[in-house]
């Protein structure tokens, strides 16, 4: 990401001269927990491990599960890498098909 | 992912109990079943186990692999008192939501084993020709059965 400023919520102005700070700004980028679809889960089963999981609303894991069905994928949670990983893990142990990456 | 509505028949939900409708055979199929399913999670070399472990970074092979060292026992654990919570609670009359969190990680795992054995996909119709209907016949009946888990645990929630 070359043509600086980068983030606006940056404290400071970033003309990406330093590396360092480039490398930090980097590092703070939220990650963000995908759920993918796949051919085996039941549509019901998906929407109560996300209220279950997250405490949403029937309507929007229901809305959720809908995105996962018919987009193929669904960002369904984020923030620091330790909390969105934790949310992974969780995921998986209810059988869920779930990534997490850096959002762009 | 596919959509089921019935009337319930395997799992009722009454007060904070679930009603276990299941006849003894078929209680008795989901005791073998559930014995079976921890034998292939005891064994944990069977390659149609990999959507019970999925990746969790899909473009970084190293932490994932962290990652795995860091959950696979954890998630084998879960798995393997999940199997012992159904097939201690199959006989009884009813069982409580805990109870039935274990039955539901058991039919939903044993799902997602033989989902990925048959290789399932979305457009798949029922032949009942097919060699592989029986199993094909057992993934449809676990769904039934885990549909009204879900229903149950949702009025729980």
């Amino acid at each position: 990401m070359s043509p600086a400023p980068v983030e606006v919520d940056q404290p400071g102005v970033d003309y990406g001269l330093d590396r360092e700070l480039d490398d930090d700004v980097a590092a703070d980028r939220p990650w963000i927990v995908l759920v993918w679809n796949d051919p085996i889960n039941l549509m019901s089963y998906v929407s109560f491990v996300f209220q279950k999981v997250f405490g949403y609303s029937r309507e929007k894991a229901d809305r959720l599960m809908m995105d996962v069905h018919h987009k193929g994928r669904a960002v369904v949670s984020g923030g620091a890498r330790e909390k969105a990983e934790m949310d992974v893990f969780r995921l998986h142990e209810h059988g869920l098909w779930a990534t997490l990456q850096q959002d762009d | 992912m596919f959509l089921r509505k019935r009337v319930p028949r395997a799992l009722k939900r009454e007060g904070d109990r679930t009603t276990i409708l299941l006849g003894e055979e078929e209680r008795a199929l989901l005791v073998d079943l559930a014995e079976q399913f921890r034998s292939v999670l005891a064994a944990d070399n069977d390659p149609d186990l990999r959507r019970l472990y999925p990746a969790a970074y899909a473009d970084d092979a190293e932490r994932d692999a962290d990652y795995a060292g860091l959950v696979h026992d954890d998630l084998l654990g879960t798995r393997l008192n999940a199997v012992d919570g159904l097939i201690r609670s199959a006989a009884a009359e009813s069982i409580d939501n805990e109870e039935l969190a274990a039955w539901m990680q058991v039919l939903n795992g044993l799902r997602l084993l033989l989902g990925t054995r048959l290789d399932v996909s979305e457009e798949d119709e029922f032949d009942p020709q097919a060699a592989d209907a029986p199993t094909r016949a057992l993934l449809a009946w676990l769904g039934f059965v885990l549909e009204e888990a879900v229903e149950s645990a949702a009025a729980g929630l």
